[in-house]
């Protein structure tokens, strides 16, 4: 029971990737309107692979911020590990 | 007026679509969709990106000499619903000609970037400074190139799909630690 509680107070931090996640989605919404003008299912003058690019967008950042959260890698740190070592932060890009 | 030939690469007749009046639109002479309404989104007329295009059309009046004077004309393609210009001219066609025809080469005219497979919209107008004469028409285009977006754009799909899951996904930390 102790080991359980000390995990919910030390995982309540979630890092969220918005920005990666609305990069992710520009290659995704290319790539779908790509494949539908290649494969002719509307013309080079709708603006539907336009939509399709900003759906994209709308859909990564949405996924960055609230997709579910992936586990910590590794095992918790001990609860009564010293403030340097839990401070750590991650890699700071978004 | 006017009727046109598309051929593909090694001179094989793709399809051919006439207009036979001023007011009416253009009709399916040959291949696919014979009979029915020419240039639609559902009926493009066909392009080989690497073929050649046969043409022939009538302006003005039926009556030698009664063609459109001083008149100015531009071709544009229609992307992403917004018009780029393909090509523009005038001419003051003093003689009142009425009637041309020509061919384009694909081949050789259409830039290699521009090869791809999709399907256009194109309009055209023509009209003269004194407003006595003017044709507009649209339509689509079935260019048949040898660059295929579809596969890059399964790749570029498949990319997003494989980032989204494994390097956007929120991630829980041990007390701020990864």
């Amino acid at each position: 029971m102790t080991a359980t509680t000390s995990k919910s107070t030390q995982t309540g931090t979630a890092k969220r990737h918005p920005i990666r996640g609305g990069l992710y989605g520009i290659v995704l919404g290319l790539g779908l309107a790509l494949m539908v003008v290649g494969r002719k299912i509307v013309t080079l003058d709708s603006v539907l692979p336009i939509v399709l690019v900003v759906v994209g967008i709308v859909i990564g950042v949405l996924w960055g911020m609230f997709a579910t959260a992936k586990k910590p890698r590794g095992a918790a740190p001990a609860a009564n590990a010293s403030p340097a070592e839990t401070a750590i932060q991650g890699d700071g890009d978004d | 007026m006017g009727m046109a030939w598309s051929y593909d690469a090694d001179g094989n007749p793709l399809d051919q679509s006439a207009d036979w009046s001023f007011v009416s639109a253009p009709v399916d002479l040959f291949g696919d969709g014979v009979g029915d309404a020419a240039c639609t989104s559902d009926n493009p007329f066909p392009f080989d990106a690497n073929g050649f295009v046969i043409y022939t059309g009538v302006a003005g009046g039926i009556e030698p000499g009664s063609g459109p004077l001083e008149h100015d004309w531009f071709l544009q393609i229609k992307l992403f619903g917004t018009g780029t210009n393909l090509d523009a001219g005038g001419d003051p066609n003093s003689s009142g000609e009425n009637r041309n025809a020509g061919a384009v080469n694909l081949r050789d005219d259409l830039p290699g970037a521009a090869k791809i497979r999709a399907v256009l919209g194109a309009n055209g107008r023509m009209e003269t400074a004194a407003g006595d004469f003017r044709c507009v028409g649209s339509g689509f285009v079935d260019l048949q190139g040898g660059l295929d977006p579809t596969l890059p754009g399964v790749a570029l799909a498949a990319l997003a799909a494989i980032g989204l899951l494994f390097n956007a996904r929120p991630a829980l930390t041990w007390g701020g630690r990864p």
